[in-house]
């Protein structure tokens, strides 16, 4: 499990640390750090809280999300 | 190639965007002609064979509609530049008032209006509501901004010209702005002439109702880094767009509630007149007035009758 | 209405094609369009029930559906074959339910194994990736851990009954939208 910050768009806002239910991140230096990556499950919920969208996570699964309108997801695509 | 500008209900600030494009505007002009602009330019009809139509502005009455889907039969790619076009902008806040009281406003109760008081008849009627370009029409890109800035539109408009594909960031306006969050305390909302914001500190965080977190970027944060809220001009963050249950207004309420650790109940008492500090300029979007979670149907419904 | 509005109706409802009871015709692959009206037409009316269903029952509305949910749990796990070990009960399970709700075993980094025990309770964590509820959940804007979850405890808990012989109970830990971690606690 690979979680990667995206130092620069990271405002150190702490929001990640206070959500993440297996407490993988901590706040250093006003930037958020994986502490501990492998505890992780792969629920997200630090990418829908984090205002900068600085997360980035490899190796989880895609879980299907079918209940997104045709219409959103083709506007989505075409957002340049 | 042949490009177009049209204007539908807007300001016309997106097609002077272009023209921020200054010394580059001969390098564009060099590659592609621009056959119709009603803005800056005297051709009446735009002709057939336009590869590339940039449309502006929102779909507000009956002329609006028939000039769109003129230009959209008479081009091969459509783009919705700036947020009227792409989410109904400023364009769709005129979706507040009911018809009546917006035109009795404007011709009979503002200071310079015409003694008779009469309402114009001869004028293409307004649609029972504002619509963004996407909702009536295919539309093959948008570009948002209000106006979409010219640092934006110098990469993008030559790769379009091109047929180029660009690689551009994707995330919100927090990820383009250089403040750090700091500590939080105390926090209670204020108004944007409140105090004088702190340089370094995040705003939201200092108590002013910032949108960045909900935003899309692409602006460079340029109002955050002097020293103003961001309002939202660029349109929802696509986390928001996507999730039939995320919206602009519950998102920022979630967020201020996890920073502060206030409930949120409390925070939602704080906020006030919601159609203008957050949904500023995404009425009129079907998109964001179909998420469960939208405010946008009662406050459209609670101003007009 | 004036009658030409009445004349519209009935042309959109009048086709040319030949019915016979033996071979009615069928629409196997859909276009995408009318399989989300479909799909999402299911997913508002379910969420639309569930919500009417807390308002009304309150708490009561998690008794129903977590009932729903173990009757067919039972039902579904008669066709399996009877086992001791939860991990081998799950693993089945998970074959059987996978498109619909996908879950895996996990353990946290500084645990040895699966089962775990803590404060006196014996569990194991599962972690749900796919989940029907929660799509359904996020197509109605309506928070994850209410009673629409609760079928889906009386699924597992039903169908390890059925399966082990042994009494358990399944709780939420954390939900997430992209995974929600639930706890299987063993009697």
């Amino acid at each position: 499990m690979e979680i990667h910050v995206d130092k620069d768009a990271c405002v150190g806002c702490g929001l990640c640390v206070k959500d993440c239910p297996m407490h993988v991140y901590e706040l250093q230096d006003n930037v958020s750090v994986a502490v501990r990556p492998n505890n992780c499950m792969g629920c997200l919920s630090c990418h829908e809280i984090c205002p900068a969208q600085a997360l980035e996570h490899r190796g989880i699964y895609a879980a299907r999300r079918h209940y997104i309108d045709i219409n959103v997801c083709e506007m989505l695509r075409k957002v340049v | 190639m042949k490009i177009a500008i049209e204007e539908l209900a807007g300001c016309s600030g997106c097609t002077i965007a272009v023209l921020d494009l200054h010394e580059m505007l001969l390098d564009v002009v060099a590659e592609a002609e621009i056959v119709y602009s009603p803005v800056i330019m005297d051709v009446k009809e735009p002709p057939e064979g336009i590869d590339i139509a940039f449309v502006t502005g929102a779909v507000r009455n009956e002329e609006n509609h028939e000039r769109l889907e003129m230009i959209r039969k008479r081009s091969k790619t459509l783009v919705a530049l700036g947020t009227c076009a792409c989410y109904g902008g400023v364009s769709g806040l005129s979706m507040l008032n009911s018809s009546e009281d917006l035109f009795s406003c404007v011709y009979r109760e503002v200071e310079t209006a015409k003694p008779d008081g009469v309402i114009p008849t001869d004028v293409p009627p307004f649609l029972y509501r504002a619509f963004a370009v996407g909702d009536l029409v295919k539309v093959d890109y948008y570009v948002t901004g209000c106006p979409p800035k010219e640092a934006f539109l110098k990469k993008i408009i030559p790769a379009m010209i091109a047929g180029d594909t660009l690689e551009l960031s994707h995330k919100s306006v927090c990820s383009e702005c250089d403040r750090i969050m700091g500590q939080v305390d105390n926090w209670t909302l204020k108004r944007r002439h409140e105090g004088v914001p702190d340089r370094e500190h995040c705003l939201l965080g200092q108590g002013y109702l910032c949108l960045g977190s909900v935003t899309f970027g692409r602006c460079a944060a340029s109002c955050p880094k002097n020293n103003i809220p961001c309002h939202g001009c660029n349109g929802p963050s696509l986390d928001i767009l996507r999730e039939p249950c995320r919206d602009i207004y519950g998102m920022m309420v979630r967020r201020i509630s996890d920073l502060t650790d206030k409930p949120q109940k409390e925070v939602e008492k704080e906020l006030y007149d919601v159609a203008h500090t957050m949904y500023a300029f995404t009425i009129g979007s079907l998109i964001m007035e179909d998420k469960e979670n939208s405010k946008i149907r009662d406050l459209v419904k609670e101003r007009s009758r | 209405m004036s009658a030409g509005y009445i004349d519209e109706l009935h042309e959109a409802f009048h086709s040319d094609l030949v019915y016979r009871s033996e071979e009615i015709p069928l629409e196997c692959s859909p276009k995408p369009k009318e399989m989300e009206q479909t799909l999402h037409g299911v997913m508002k009316l379910n969420g639309l029930v569930i919500r009417s269903l807390e308002e009304i029952a309150g708490r009561g509305a998690n008794a129903v559906t977590y009932r729903a949910g173990k009757k067919f749990g039972h039902e579904v796990a008669k066709y399996f074959q009877k086992r001791e070990d939860v991990e081998g009960a799950l693993h089945e399970l998970s074959d059987l339910l996978r498109g619909q709700y996908s879950f895996e075993v996990w353990k946290p980094e500084d645990k040895e194994t699966f089962i775990i025990e803590e404060n006196g309770e014996t569990f194991i964590y599962l972690v749900f990736h796919d989940c029907i509820v929660r799509q359904t959940l996020r197509r109605n804007g309506l928070d994850q851990g209410g009673p629409l979850c609760q079928t889906l405890f009386g699924y597992v808990v039903g169908a390890i009954e059925e399966i082990t012989g042994r009494k358990a109970k399944l709780e939420i830990v954390h939900t997430g939208p992209n995974a929600c971690l639930k706890k299987l606690v063993l009697k």
